[in-house]
Parts: structure tokens; C-alpha cells; sequence
């Protein structure tokens, strides 16, 4: 064969190439669920926890790439000292997913402490119990601690059973998805005397009402 | 190993003309003659092709390399493939034999590797289609013998993949349970008295010390992997010495780290605030340097067995040892 017709040969196999990856692109676009309500619908009362919204830098919003986010403070009823900020990021192309604490949080000079980091089992009323990691990060003095899991939606059955293989990237390490997704960090220094058991009990209340935002074809996950 | 030389000049005084590197050189004989021409922008015109095909994959490299310390060295690797390409290219010119099959087979398996990750998330498919899409250029355009001949220098970029995280912790866990375990049971054997459970180490009074996964020896196990396959390529050395070479990366590994964590047990036994932050950082290295001599040492041994094993006769022409 000669070298022009090898070459002919090379594009057009990788022209078409090209060509299969928009069908395939378009034969398998998903709808991208969008959220069923607002966060912002989320109560501003959880149990014995009243939260606040906060006003979030114009630049850590962009960053974020979310479609839409929620930040707020909740403090414990009658606890003063014992409060959670709450992070929830929702984007319709599953963007926010490169942002987990774990790469987000070291570029701002906190350190992970491996000590600190485990996960936990939140049990539901019903369903399934919630796998959330709780990681911890030190900057000089400083402790805090994140309980961190996100969800990913409209993925579909294949491709959920194919992540959670463990040749698959479960993270949200650079990889986008087809869907949409959100992802939830529970924020608290160590100081603020937070113990595990109040926790959970934050994070109980939060899955409760958070059913009736989320869409309907989710799959959670919690690995960073 | 065959290595390029300047041909040495009668004339001192005339200045010696600056040499390509070899690839270059290869690339520019190519050019010189018009059926090397074609191949050689047909070739550019399929990498360019292919880099928009695989452009996810790329962003998803320069993301993990730039972001993830497991993965920092992935900058360097192609530059390292590079340079083993240009060492192939030493070799002189290369018979064109053809392999337009090979190509097109290796084309299509790195489209269906890329067109797969788009239906299912399995990332690593992508990245090692791309590998298989640039030997799939190769075969093509240069032939069956160019693609054996830089073969080696196709096969490293392996190592600027990341695993996927699943998978590394997957490894990693084991060897962090089994470098607590081994540092614990030396520290005791040292006089340091120790309570071993799981990765976390109580030392006398109190002191709580954590192994974490950056300690497990997979970080050092990747770089080591990378490193020993590299020494082995460049050896002139038969092929058992290598593949010991390559297979010694993990106990070095492990060896390093497990002599980092009892050099930190201690140092914590002593003050604690010496095995945080730079301390920490800076015995990190002077491990990676203990792990180098490791492999130094080792080296050095399987050179007196390759030594004993030669003929007088063959060892007077041999290439002098590297590594």
C-alpha cells in the first residue's frame, strides 16, 4: 500500500472516529435531571438545628461550576458554640463533581489528617443507610472536620453497577458524567465540640428533607 | 547498546557541526525524500486527529497530574518516553516492513477504548487507548519494525496513567496494614515499646501515631516501578537481571517506607512536633533517597553475579554496566 493511500487510510479511520463519537454522544444523552425543587426550599429549621444563610464569594461560586448551590450555618438549639456549615452544590452537567474536598481543600493549605478520616453509616427510617466519608484537615492550629457524599442522577443502571467496580473512577476525580450531580459537605471545626453523635443527627435530618429535592433516578456515593 | 558518535575531524580548527539528536536527525532524513514527506504529515495529521478524539482523556491527565501527588511524576514521563525513542533511534535507519493491518487493528481498538468510556465511566479505558492509538500511528506509517523498535518507549507511557482511586486504594490498603504491622514489630524489637492496631501506633505515653496512605509504600511503589523499568531498559544486562530489577520495586518500596515510619516512631518518642510538616517532608525524602541506594546496592549485587557468570572473553567487550 502506498504512503498516500496509508494516510488516506489513517483519517479516514480516525475522522470516523470523530464522526461515532457525536452518534454516540447523542444516541446516549441522558436529560440530565435538573433538581425537583430549589435548595433554597431546604427548611431553615432541622430538628434541633436553626440555620443561616451566608453570603458566598463571587469567585468560589464561579469556581464551583454549580448550577445552583445553597450555603448556610446551622447552630444546635441551646448549643450556641455547636455549629455545621452546610455546602450543597447542584450542576445540571455533573461539573461540580471535580470538586470534592479532597482536591479543592489542599490547594487552599489545609492538609488531610488520615487519623481523622473514616466512614460512617447514617441509618434512615427508610431505605438504605447513607455512606458518608467524614475526612479531617489541619492548617497550623487549626482542625476541621467534613462529612462529605454526593450524588450523581440519571446515570442509568449500567453505568451505575459499571462505577462501582473498582476498575472505574468512583471519585470525582476529573471525570464528569452524563447526568447531573450534587454534591453535600457538612463543614465543622473540631472546636465547636461536635461530637459524632450530633452529626449524625445533622446529617439525618438533612437526608429527610432533602427526598423531595433530589430526583427520583439518583445513585450516592461517598468516596471523594 | 549501540551509541552515536561524531565522527573526529582532521581539522581541528574548522567548526564541528552540531548533531541532531537522533529522532530529529531520523525525522529530518524523512523529510528529505517525498514518499517520507507523505508519511511524515500524514502521521502529524493522525496525531492531531487523534488528540482531539482523546481530548477528554489529555485534560484528564494534565487535571490528575497537576492536582493528585500520587501522579506528579506523570509530567515527566512522556519526556522520558522521548528520550528512549531517541535512544531507539540510535539504531540507524529503519527497514520499512509494513504492518497496515497492525495499525488499522490498534486504530480501531483505541476508537472502541474511547467510544466505550462514553457509554460506561471506565476512564482507564480511555487512557490506555490512547496509548494504543499512538502505536496504532506508528505501525501505520512506519511499519512493523519501527513499532518494535520504539515498542519500549510506547509501553512507559503506561506509566502516566492514573489507576482509578477505587483500585489504588484498593492496593494500598493492604500495604498500609502490612508497613504498620513490620514497623511495629521492629520498633518493639528496638526498645521502642509499641501497641500496633491497624494503621494507628500508641507509643509510650500516649503518643499517637497514624501511618497514613501516603506512607503505604504505593506512592514510592509507583515512582520505583517506573524508575526500575526505566534502569532496566538502559541496562546491557541479560533478562533475568532485569525482570529482578523490575520486580525488586515493591519490597524497596515497602522497605523505604517501613524505615520511614519506624525512623518517625522515634522521632515522635522523642517530640513529636519534629514528625509534622517539613520534618515530616524532608525524612520523606531522605527515605526516597534510602530507597534509591537500596536499589543501588542491589544493582551493584546482581553485577558481581553477572560478573562470575561471563566468560573472560565476553567481559572484555562488554558495555560498561549501568545502574
Amino acid at each position: 500500500m502506498t504512503t498516500t493511500r496509508r494516510a488516506v487510510l489513517g483519517l479516514a479511520i480516525l475522522s470516523l472516529g470523530l464522526v461515532a463519537e457525536a452518534a454516540v454522544e447523542r444516541a446516549t444523552l441522558t436529560d440530565r435531571p435538573p433538581l425537583k425543587r430549589s435548595l433554597q426550599t431546604i427548611p431553615m429549621t432541622l430538628g434541633n438545628w436553626v440555620g443561616k444563610d451566608e453570603p458566598v464569594d463571587e469567585k468560589i461560586a464561579v469556581e464551583s461550576q454549580a448550577t445552583e448551590y445553597l450555603n448556610r450555618v446551622y447552630t444546635l438549639r441551646g448549643r450556641p458554640g455547636v455549629q455545621v456549615w452546610l455546602w450543597m452544590n447542584y450542576s445540571d452537567r455533573g461539573l461540580n463533581l471535580r470538586h470534592s474536598p479532597e482536591v479543592c481543600l489542599p490547594s487552599g493549605g489545609w492538609e488531610k489528617i488520615e487519623s481523622l478520616t473514616k466512614v460512617v453509616a447514617i441509618d434512615r427510617a427508610s431505605g438504605p443507610p447513607q455512606e458518608v466519608s467524614v475526612l479531617g484537615y489541619g492548617k497550623s492550629e487549626l482542625v476541621q472536620k467534613i462529612g462529605f457524599w454526593y450524588y450523581i442522577f440519571g446515570e442509568g443502571r449500567i453505568e451505575r453497577f459499571v462505577r462501582g467496580l473498582p476498575i472505574s473512577s468512583r471519585s470525582s476525580h476529573g471525570r464528569t458524567t452524563r447526568g447531573s450531580g450534587l454534591t453535600v459537605e457538612v463543614f465543622y471545626p473540631s472546636e465547636t465540640g461536635l461530637g459524632d453523635d450530633e452529626l449524625r443527627d445533622f446529617i439525618t435530618e438533612l437526608l429527610d428533607v432533602m427526598d423531595p429535592v433530589l430526583p427520583e433516578d439518583r445513585a450516592s456515593y461517598h468516596i471523594p | 547498546m549501540a551509541t552515536s558518535t561524531i565522527s573526529a575531524r582532521d581539522d581541528a580548527s574548522a567548526p564541528v557541526p552540531r548533531e541532531l539528536p537522533p529522532l530529529l536527525a531520523q525525522i529530518r532524513d524523512g523529510w528529505r525524500d517525498r514518499d517520507g514527506r507523505t508519511a511524515l504529515l500524514g502521521a502529524a495529521a493522525c496525531l492531531a486527529l487523534l488528540a482531539v478524539l482523546f481530548r477528554s482523556t489529555l485534560v484528564h491527565f494534565v487535571q490528575v497530574w497537576s492536582t493528585d501527588q500520587n501522579y506528579s511524576h506523570g509530567f515527566l514521563v512522556p519526556l522520558i518516553s522521548l528520550y528512549f525513542a531517541n535512544m531507539a533511534a540510535q539504531y540507524g535507519p529503519i527497514r520499512q516492513v509494513p504492518a497496515v493491518g497492525v495499525g488499522v487493528v490498534l486504530l480501531m481498538m483505541a476508537l472502541l477504548g474511547r467510544l466505550a468510556t462514553i457509554v460506561v465511566p471506565v476512564g482507564i479505558a480511555s487512557d490506555l487507548s490512547f496509548i494504543a492509538g499512538l502505536a496504532g500511528i506508528v505501525a501505520l506509517f512506519a511499519g512493523r519494525e519501527a513499532l518494535s523498535r520504539y515498542g519500549f518507549a510506547l509501553a512507559f507511557l503506561v506509566f502516566m496513567v492514573p489507576l482509578p482511586i477505587h483500585l489504588y486504594t484498593t492496593i494500598a490498603n493492604p500495604l498500609q496494614l502490612m508497613v504498620s504491622k513490620a514497623a511495629s514489630v521492629i520498633l518493639n524489637g528496638t526498645g521502642l515499646p509499641v501497641l500496633c492496631e491497624g494503621n494507628h501506633l500508641t507509643l509510650p505515653g500516649g503518643v499517637r501515631m497514624f501511618v497514613a496512605e501516603a506512607c503505604s509504600g504505593m506512592r514510592q511503589l509507583t515512582g520505583f516501578l517506573a524508575l526500575t523499568t526505566a534502569v532496566a531498559f538502559l541496562t546491557p544486562r541479560p533478562r533475568w537481571y532485569r525482570l529482578v530489577l523490575i520486580g525488586s520495586a515493591i519490597p524497596v518500596a515497602l522497605t523505604a517506607n517501613i524505615a520511614r515510619v519506624v525512623l518517625t516512631g522515634w522521632i515522635m518518642a522523642y517530640d513529636p512536633k519534629l514528625a509534622q510538616g517539613t520534618f515530616h517532608t524532608i525524612e520523606g525524602l531522605l527515605l526516597m533517597g534510602f530507597g534509591l541506594a537500596l536499589l543501588r546496592i542491589e544493582c551493584a549485587i546482581l553485577n558481581m553475579i553477572v560478573e562470575e557468570d561471563r566468560p573472560a572473553s565476553a567481559a572484555t567487550s562488554a558495555a560498561p554496566a549501568a545502574g
